[in-house]
């Protein structure tokens, strides 16, 4: 009885220790993806989904600068999940704050994937992130539950032809809070048209952005990230 | 030729006749006189000729034209100041008269504006805004804007009202001169000495009828003056008049005040006779011609 | 006709009432707009508070369409007031000052008269819309800049890109016209039965105030009346605000404004041309 159980424990020990350097190879391997990356722009179309929000489809440009600068600039009003695209591979690059944890394989969008969970070693905003990832080392899916924002699905689609390994399109899907609005500034406030239609029940909204025309580790200046649109 | 024409004209206002049937004419040219207590129907009768108002039936001529048919062509030719003068009170007199101008259906010029100005005696404060005029000098606007586009007929409705005796005067030399024009003035009034002096015609309406029209001389006879004297001695004054012509035309109307039918030129005579006979004269008056006239048929009392 | 039109327009404008309108809306324009220079941010904060949650609002949220839109929602019930004080006076006033006597006894008929002082009021009423479009849109575009729009809804936000804003703000202009245009239409009727100033403006501004909270009420018995009010459709100059545009709803409104504006035009013009001028 105590041999099995002991045996029970080495054996689960050894499967431990063999999923943390499963999850850490998948985390090294995603990460060299980027390591090689200092900073990147690249045209962005978004397209928005969202309950109670009606905003047309915008085009505008992304810069990037490592470690955490980013910025999506357009012209015209936009209204961005705070989510932010490349959180993904900053809180897998961050072995600090995170450590990684293999879940197990699953099959995503047809491709086999990993599942990794990075687990919060302090108190941090972020307090779970789940991540698919394929043999390629790309990021497919992600999930992320941070105590401001609530939890977010990130899917990355990857457009094989594009030579950067970046994703083509993030779908970015979050849950949406019913929010109220001052009467006076209501545009439909004792309109005959305000009770027609059919009411939202839909909770969760989605903003795709897709990305295009990627120049890596190409110079732009600092100030994209300050000057005023 | 006629210069207006009113045939048996009907309005009523719920159960109450304010014309009942009137019927009168007037010949160009002449001046005349629209007569009447109040709610006699006058100011409807003159709403009516300047379609203000519109009658339930009859017929209105203006010029051999039947109103309603050509009104707008009558009314070119048609001057009117009803009751009390009132303007653009935010406007001066010139830009009041532009205005009027522009109403009357002529084209008026700023020159022929300047000469009526003129006329009425108000240059040198056509500039000035109206609501500033006094009431004298708002009826010489009034009288501006009705001669304005020289019209052939004007209607006039109790222009003295709130006048100064010099005003008045100024009025009715106005109208005369309006008349030697050769114009053709109807003028409503209350000021009985007024239609005496320069009414050509007349008429003496009541409940909206006619109680008497004509010629202002042939309706005045001065054959039938009541003179009312007030003697110290009644009895003696009786007895001296007893053997004069009076006779038969002698009345007593109270303890010392007698009444007697005359002819005007008769008094002088009788007041010689009672004085000489030693008869105190403590008054003598009699009414006018047509206030006679107008009190016996009105059977009011209107204040001159 | 043009030579009425022209005194009517000289008298509207020699008027210092007619003034009154104009003052209002460059003052209360004004200080929306000093109000929103001073405090904007923060007033849009309070209004964004519940989305900053979820989202990072980027853009030029406080700009002059923005501001153009907030001007319009609250001149809403001050508008009909400036026009009615005017339009209300312009038979009535001339019947108590005793002037309607001294030109309805012209050549010109009663139709032309009446018509000629319509058409003064529709003048007047598209000059004070205009300077409202100006006041509360051009100025707005050139303190606060131009760009997107945000509409706000009851339950939604509606972005509109700037490309598409102002084609959107002048036809809502053009119908906010025809609103005022009615209001003027319906004192301007209440003015041919009426000898004094105020009469029309008080039934005018009662009228307005009565149909607007039946309009607010949420009950039952009143949604079948809603729909004849004429306030109810007044205020679909707002719909062109919508994404997608409702324009059965937008056309329906219009129709029933245009239908009231003859409504009051005719019932004030049949009057006039039949009643006793004794005054």
């Amino acid at each position: 009885m105590i041999k099995r159980f002991s045996f029970s424990i080495v054996l689960f020990c050894i499967c431990c220790q063999s999923y943390s350097q499963d999850a850490k190879a998948i985390v090294r391997q995603c990460n060299a993806i980027f390591a090689n990356i200092k900073d990147y722009s690249c045209t962005i179309n978004l397209v928005f989904d969202i309950p109670g929000l009606h905003i047309g489809t915008i085009n505008g440009k992304v810069f990037f600068r490592k470690p955490n600068r980013f910025r999506i600039r357009t012209k015209g009003i936009v209204f961005l999940p705070r989510q932010n695209p490349n959180q993904l591979p900053m809180i897998l690059a961050d072995t600090v704050n995170f450590i990684p944890i293999f879940i197990g394989k699953e099959i995503s969008g047809n491709q086999p994937v990993n599942v990794i969970q990075m687990v919060p070693l302090k108190d941090n905003d972020v307090v779970a992130a789940k991540f698919y990832i394929n043999a390629k080392g790309q990021i497919l899916k992600a999930q992320i539950s941070t105590k401001e924002n609530g939890t977010s699905d990130i899917v990355n689609e990857f457009d094989n032809n594009i030579s950067v390994k970046m994703p083509s399109t993030t779908i970015i899907s979050f849950d949406m809070k019913k929010f109220k609005v001052p009467k006076m500034l209501a545009v439909d406030i004792n309109s005959k048209s305000a009770k027609k239609g059919t009411e939202n029940t839909k909770t969760t909204g989605s903003v795709t952005m897709k990305f295009s025309a990627y120049k890596v580790n190409q110079y732009f200046p600092d100030a994209v990230f300050s000057e005023k649109d | 030729m006629k210069a207006l024409e009113v045939n048996n004209i009907v309005k009523t206002y719920q159960h109450f006749n304010a014309l009942d049937g009137l019927s009168f004419s007037i010949r160009k040219g002449e001046v005349y006189g629209l007569l009447g207590p109040n709610g006699a129907g006058k100011s409807t009768l003159l709403r009516c000729l300047l379609t203000l108002i519109k009658y339930d039936s009859g017929s209105i001529k203006i010029f051999d034209k039947e109103l309603l048919h050509h009104r707008k062509s009558i009314l070119q030719n048609v001057g009117y100041l009803i009751e009390k003068p009132d303007f653009y009170g935010y406007l001066s007199a010139n830009k009041n008269l532009e205005i009027m101008g522009a109403y009357s259906g002529k084209m008026i010029s700023a020159k022929r504006i300047e000469e009526v100005i003129e006329k009425v005696g108000l240059k040198g404060r056509e500039k000035d805004k109206v609501k500033t005029y006094s009431h004298g000098m708002k009826q010489r606007l009034g009288l501006a804007q009705v001669i304005l586009h020289n019209p052939d007929l004007i209607i006039l409705d109790e222009p003295n009202t709130g006048l100064d005796p010099s005003g008045i005067v100024d009025l009715r030399n106005f109208i005369n001169q309006l008349k030697a024009e050769g114009k053709t003035v109807l003028l409503s009034s209350h000021v009985l000495n007024e239609i005496e002096l320069i009414a050509d015609s007349m008429i003496i309406l009541n409940k909206g009828k006619a109680l008497v029209q004509g010629s202002v001389q042939e309706l005045l006879d001065e054959n039938e003056l009541h003179v009312k004297i007030e003697v110290s001695n009644l009895e003696n004054a009786i007895n001296i008049l007893s053997n004069t012509a009076c006779n038969n035309h002698l009345r007593t109307i109270s303890s010392n005040m007698l009444e007697l039918t005359m002819q005007k030129k008769d008094i002088a005579g009788i007041n010689r006779i009672l004085v000489e006979k030693g008869i105190d004269i403590l008054s003598l008056n009699y009414k006018k011609p047509l206030e006679e006239l107008y009190m016996n048929l009105t059977k009011t009392n209107i204040h001159a | 006709m043009l030579r009425l039109i022209k005194v009517e327009l000289f008298k509207i404008a020699a008027r210092p009432r007619s003034y009154i309108g104009i003052l209002a809306i460059t003052v209360i324009v004004l200080l929306i707009h000093m109000a929103m220079l001073a405090d904007g941010k923060s007033f849009l904060s309070f209004i964004f508070s519940t989305f900053s949650q979820t989202f990072d609002i980027q853009g030029n949220i406080l700009n002059g369409n923005l501001i153009a839109f907030i001007v319009l929602q609250m001149l809403v019930m001050q508008m009909p007031l400036l026009i009615a004080f005017v339009t209300g006076d312009i038979i009535s006033g001339e019947a108590a000052d005793g002037t309607l006597r001294l030109i309805a006894g012209r050549p010109f008929s009663r139709t032309r008269i009446y018509f000629a002082k319509y058409t003064a009021s529709a003048i007047y009423t598209a000059i004070l819309t205009i300077w409202l479009g100006l006041m509360a849109l051009l100025l707005g575009r050139i303190l606060f800049g131009s760009g997107d729009m945000i509409v706000l809804k009851s339950d939604s936000l509606t972005v509109i890109r700037s490309a598409d804003v102002l084609w959107r703000y002048m036809v809502a202009f053009g119908i906010a016209f025809l609103s005022l245009l009615l209001i003027a239409s319906f004192s301007f009727c209440i003015s041919a039965f009426s000898n004094n100033s105020i009469t029309p403006i008080i039934i005018c501004m009662g009228t307005i105030i009565v149909f607007t909270i039946i309009g607010t009420l949420d009950i039952p018995f009143f949604d079948y009346i809603k729909p004849f009010l004429f306030t109810t459709h007044m205020i679909v100059w707002r719909d062109m605000f919508y994404d997608p545009l409702q324009w059965q709803d937008i056309i329906i409104s219009v129709s029933i404004i245009m239908f009231y504006i003859i409504l009051f035009t005719g019932i004030g013009w049949y009057h006039f041309k039949t009643k006793d001028i004794l005054i």
